[in-house]
């Protein structure tokens, strides 16, 4: 039997306001989240230990030199290499179930969002890892892969196939090295699962 | 009121499902069935593959044969090896671990059909991931011939310094092969063999 509207509108009144008080960040994005200043964006400063330090005039730092995104043509390259990795990402069998399972809602904010962490990492000027296009909330690390149970070997994984894509988009190796730290530096909020092997893996099978 | 709020939560799908999510009991990444695994992978390996035009001269990697080898003569061959092997994915995957921290994982078609095989080794120090790269890229030339990219240095001193990666690829209208050793600092070095099928189907 259908429940009464009153009931369903009530409930769902509640399971917004619950969902906001609860911070149900692992899923749910928050569509008007605030462009993350201070303790919002140190979150993704703290595991990239190079968050958005270009200045706003995208300025060389003294350093470490123009910053790499300019060298490599820009934005657009950046967005050029997450297309790619994207695409290495669905083509690798070890890790394409965590990509193609997604709706075509959440590979948009997620190609959105890496294409500004890879950009930060890279020195964009004037980029920030802050909203998606659609102004959805790009969630720290730790928040975004938390209940994932990533093992190191996805992590391995998806690292390998990134450095392939940017030795196949000319990045050199050198330019590489500098960002390693940045890259690896993420392993730690990232992986959340020491199992070898299948156990309590959020893979496609796992019930979703 | 707790009892109310929570109602509430489960009283929309999107709440059920969030609510589901926290409690560990439904993966927040979706769920992605062999066929729909097997609908991706056409379009982006024939994406990687580019405009390659010449097919492999063999489709035996690893020891096994892709489109041929059976999942029951993969895990007869992992069990010789004391490998402990399971499903993934509905099936899709099936991943073996062996001792010395090597994995094979074998992807397998909703028919079945072997596509997909990876190899990988971690851990590796800098001189033996040169050394046994140095051996994989030797039986690829017997098998394969020429490499079509290779990238890095082969050398233990080249492969000391995070994310430095040496490979080579090989891409045939049918069969993609890639090899790399990446340094990956806390798992040492990694050294993954990767051969894929690649279905007909537009180039590009």
């Amino acid at each position: 039997m259908e429940r009464p509207t009153w009931k369903r509108i009530a409930g769902a009144v509640v399971a917004t306001a619950v969902a906001s008080l609860i911070g149900v960040g692992c899923y749910i994005d928050n569509p008007n989240a605030a462009k993350p200043t201070g303790a919002d964006a140190g979150a993704y400063a703290d595991a990239t230990s190079d968050s958005a330090t270009v200045g706003d005039s995208g300025e060389p730092d003294a350093d470490r030199g123009p910053p790499l995104c300019t060298k490599y043509g820009g934005y657009a390259t950046m967005e050029k290499v997450v297309a790619d990795l994207f695409g290495a990402l669905v083509a690798d069998c070890r890790v394409s179930r965590f990509f193609t399972g997604l709706t075509p809602e959440r590979q948009a904010h997620l190609y959105d969002c890496l294409v500004k962490q890879v950009a930060v990492v890279m020195r964009c000027p004037d980029i920030r890892y802050d909203v998606d296009n659609a102004g959805a909330e790009c969630r720290d690390m730790k928040t975004s892969h938390k209940g994932l149970s990533i093992r190191g070997a996805d992590f391995d994984a998806l690292v390998q196939d990134l450095v392939v894509v940017l030795q196949k988009d000319g990045v050199a190796q050198a330019d590489i090295d500098s960002i390693a730290p940045s890259l690896l530096g993420l392993r730690g909020d990232i992986v959340t699962n020491s199992a070898p092997g299948n156990a309590r893996v959020c893979d496609a099978g796992g019930g979703g | 009121m707790a009892t109310a709020a929570v109602l509430g939560v489960l009283a929309t799908a999107a709440g059920a499902h969030t609510w589901l999510v926290r409690r560990g009991s439904v993966c927040p990444m979706g769920h992605a069935s062999p066929e729909a695994l097997e609908s991706a992978r056409a379009p982006a390996l024939q994406a990687v593959r580019g405009t390659a035009a010449a097919a492999a001269p063999t489709r035996v990697a690893m020891g096994f044969a892709l489109d041929r080898t059976t999942e029951s003569e993969l895990l007869a061959t992992a069990s010789a090896r004391r490998g402990s092997c399971a499903e993934e994915a509905d099936g899709a995957l099936v991943r073996c671990t062996f001792a010395d921290r090597e994995e094979l994982v074998a992807r397998f078609t909703p028919q079945h059909v072997l596509v997909g095989l990876d190899r990988v080794r971690y851990g590796l120090d800098g001189e033996t991931a040169a050394k046994e790269l140095a051996r994989v890229r030797d039986a690829q030339v017997v098998a394969y011939g020429a490499p079509h990219r290779q990238w890095g240095e082969a050398t233990a001193a080249y492969l000391g310094g995070p994310l430095r990666q040496t490979g080579v690829e090989y891409r045939f209208s049918d069969l993609l092969i890639d090899v790399t050793a990446t340094q990956m600092a806390q798992d040492g070095v990694v050294l993954r063999e990767q051969v894929r099928s690649v279905p007909a189907g537009p180039r590009g």
